[in-house]
C-alpha cells in the first residue's frame, strides 16, 4: 500500500501553506509534526482531495486520487481540525448518518457502531446531543465517524487537541494499533503525542518539509547537542537568553537546565536526545507557550 | 523506539477483553460493507435528512387548512404562505449543513454534497407540490370553488423562480446573512407578484403553464450552476 505525495503546492494569495511536498507513505503511524500554521491542515486537505492544489499530486496505489475519486473515499477516513458537526443529532445518530453518507450497509454500520462507541468509550455518551459534548469527547466521535469503513488510508487533523491525558493514552494506544494495517497520518503540534507511536514523523515548516524519517534517525542528527546544566540563577538567566532551554528545574537555588545547543556547552553534561529537543531546535524561533 | 514506549503504555485489561470479544464477534459474522441498492440509502438518509422538515411543513399545512375557511381569497394566498414556509425549511436545512468542519467531512464521503443537495432541494420541491394539492383539494372541496386550482399552479411559481435564482447567485455571496436576505425578499416579492397578477388581471390560465415552465426551467439551471461550482470546489462561503 503507497500513498506518494509529489510536488503538491497550495497558495493562498502571497501566503505559501504547502511548497513543493514529496512523500511516499506506507502502513504505520505517521506523525506529521509542526507548529502552527506550517501547512498541516492545508497538506491533509490535498491528501482527502477536498482542496484542489496548485501544481502537484497525489497518488494512491499509483492512481491520480481524483481519477477515481469514489473508489479512493471507500478507502479514505477523515477527521477535520474543526468539528463543526450537527449540533442537534445525538451521538448515535450522527455516527448512523455518516454511515448512510458513506454508503454503508446497515447490517453492517451497526455493529460497527456498536464496537466504536464501545472502544471509543462513548457508550455512555450515545444519547448525548453533539453540541453538548465536551472539546475531548466531541474529537473521539470525530475519530469514531473516520474509523466507520474500516479506511485503509486514515487521516487524522489534530486528534489529541482537547482531551485530557487519560483520554490522550486510550487514543494512542488506539492509533498505534490502527498503524498495523493502515496509513494512519495525524497532525499534531505536540512531540509527546506522537514520540510514542509513530513509527515515521514528518517534519514540516512553513509549508516545507524539512524531513521525513523515522524517530530514531531523527534523534541521531541530535547526538551531542543536548546538555544538562547545574547552575546559579544569574547563570541560568543568562543561558535562557542565549540558548534554547527545553527545560529547567529549580532545587533549592540550584537550576538545571536542558539545553540544545550546536556549540559545546563547557559546564554541561552531554545527555540523550529526545523529540522535544529536536522539535525545539528546529522550531524555536516561533514556539509559543501554549505549545506546551 | 516504538518498542520501547510499548512498555509504558496503560493497558485496561477489563476494557481490552470486552473489545477482543465484541472484535471477535464481529468477524464471525462480517456482512458486506457497501449498500448496493440504492433505495435502501435515499430512505435512510430520508429519515435524517428530511423527515422532520417535511413533518413540521405538514403540521403547518394542517394549520393553514384549519383557517383557511376564514380568509378572504383564501385558496392562493394560503397556497403562497404554504409554499413559502417549505421554502424557508429547505433554507434553514441548506444552511444547516453548511458548517466548517461538517462541509469538508462531506466532501471525503460517497454521497457528497451535491449529491445531497440536488436530493434535498428536490425532496421539498416534490413534498411542496404534494401538500399544495392536497391543500388545495381539501380546500376546493370545502368550498365548491374551482378557481383555486389555477392557485395550485400559481403557488409553485415562487419556490421554483426563487430557489432557481437564489441558486445562481449563491456561490457569488460570501455573506449568509445577504443570502437570506435576498431569498426572503425575493420570496415576498414572488408572492407579490402572483397575487396581483390573480386578483388585479385576468390573465388566462394557459399561460400559467408557460410561466410555471419557465421558473422550472430557471430552478433547473440554478441547481446545475451550483452542483457544477460544488464539484469543482470552488464553494465560497466559509
Ligand atoms: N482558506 C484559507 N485561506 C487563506 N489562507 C489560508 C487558508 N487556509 C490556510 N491558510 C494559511 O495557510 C497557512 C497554513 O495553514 P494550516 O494548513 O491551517 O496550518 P496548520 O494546520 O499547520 O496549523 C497559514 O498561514 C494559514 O493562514
Ligand atoms: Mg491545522
Amino acid at each position: 500500500m503507497e500513498l506518494r505525495i509529489e510536488e503538491l503546492t497550495k497558495q493562498f494569495g502571497k501566503t505559501v501553506a504547502v511548497d513543493h511536498a514529496n512523500l511516499s507513505l506506507h502502513e504505520g503511524v505517521i506523525g506529521l509534526l509542526g507548529s502552527n500554521g506550517s501547512g498541516k491542515s492545508t497538506m491533509m486537505k490535498m491528501i482527502c482531495g477536498i482542496l484542489p492544489s496548485n501544481s502537484g499530486n497525489v497518488f494512491y496505489e499509483n492512481e491520480e486520487i481524483l481519477k477515481n475519486y469514489d473508489n479512493y473515499v471507500m478507502n479514505l477516513g477523515y477527521m477535520p481540525q474543526q468539528l463543526g458537526f450537527y449540533p442537534n443529532f445525538t451521538v448515535q445518530e450522527f455516527l448512523e448518518y455518516m454511515s448512510v453518507v458513506k454508503g454503508l450497509k446497515k447490517e453492517f454500520y451497526m455493529k460497527k457502531i456498536e464496537e466504536l462507541l464501545m472502544k471509543l468509550n462513548l457508550e455512555e455518551k450515545r444519547k448525548a446531543k453533539i453540541k453538548n459534548l465536551s472539546g475531548g469527547m466531541l474529537r473521539r466521535v470525530g475519530v469514531a465517524q473516520a474509523l466507520l469503513n474500516e479506511p485503509k488510508i486514515l487521516i487524522l487533523d489534530e486528534p489529541t487537541a482537547g482531551l485530557d491525558p487519560k483520554e490522550r493514552i486510550s487514543l494512542r494506544n488506539m492509533i498505534s494499533r490502527l498503524g498495523e494495517e493502515s496509513i494512519v497520518l495525524l497532525s499534531t503540534h505536540i512531540v509527546s503525542d506522537i514520540e510514542s507511536i509513530a513509527d515515521k514523523i514528518v517534519i514540516m515548516k512553513k509549508g516545507k518539509i524539512l524531513y521525513y524519517d523515522t524517530p530514531e534517525n531523527l534523534l541521531k542528527m541530535m547526538e551531542g547537542k543536548v546538555y544538562e546544566v547545574v547552575c546559579d540563577r544569574k547563570t541560568a538567566e543568562r543561558y535562557m537568553t542565549e540558548q534554547i532551554v527545553v527545560n529547567v528545574k529549580k532545587h533549592h537555588d540550584q537550576y538545571t537546565l536542558r539545553i540544545v545547543s550546536d556549540e559545546v556547552i563547557e559546564d554541561g553534561t552531554s545527555i540523550e536526545a529526545g523529540l522535544d529537543d529536536l522539535y525545539l531546535y528546529h522550531f524555536n524561533d516561533e514556539v509559543k507557550l501554549e505549545d506546551f | 523506539m516504538k518498542e520501547k514506549y510499548k512498555e509504558h503504555l496503560i493497558i485496561d485489561e477489563k476494557h481490552m477483553m470486552q473489545t477482543i470479544e465484541i472484535t471477535k464477534k464481529m468477524i464471525e459474522k462480517r456482512e458486506v460493507k457497501y449498500e448496493e441498492n440504492k433505495m435502501n440509502t435515499w430512505k435512510e438518509f430520508f429519515r435524517f435528512e428530511s423527515l422532520k422538515y417535511c413533518v413540521m411543513a405538514f403540521i403547518s399545512m394542517i394549520l393553514l387548512i384549519l383557517i383557511a375557511p376564514h380568509v378572504y381569497n383564501s385558496g392562493y394566498v394560503l397556497c403562497c404562505l404554504n409554499t413559502g414556509m417549505i421554502g424557508l425549511f429547505a433554507m434553514v436545512d441548506m444552511f444547516q449543513s453548511d458548517r466548517i468542519g461538517m462541509e469538508e467531512l462531506l466532501r471525503t464521503v460517497k454521497i457528497n454534497p451535491s449529491h445531497i443537495f440536488i436530493y434535498k432541494s428536490n425532496i421539498y420541491l416534490i413534498w411542496n407540490l404534494v401538500s399544495s394539492l392536497i391543500f388545495n383539494f381539501i380546500v376546493v372541496s370545502v368550498d365548491q370553488n374551482l378557481d383555486y386550482m389555477t392557485a395550485v399552479f400559481y403557488s409553485l411559481v415562487p419556490p421554483y423562480l426563487v430557489s432557481g435564482l437564489l441558486l445562481l447567485i449563491v456561490d457569488h455571496v460570501k455573506n449568509k446573512s445577504a443570502i437570506i436576505l435576498i431569498y426572503g425578499a425575493t420570496m415576498v416579492l414572488s408572492l407579490m407578484m402572483v397575487n396581483w397578477m390573480i386578483r388585479f388581471i385576468d390573465i388566462p390560465s394557459f399561460i400559467i403553464l408557460p410561466i410555471l415552465m419557465i421558473s422550472f426551467a430557471v430552478y433547473c439551471v440554478g441547481t446545475g450552476y451550483h452542483v457544477y461550482r460544488m464539484e469543482k470546489g470552488v464553494l465560497s462561503w466559509n
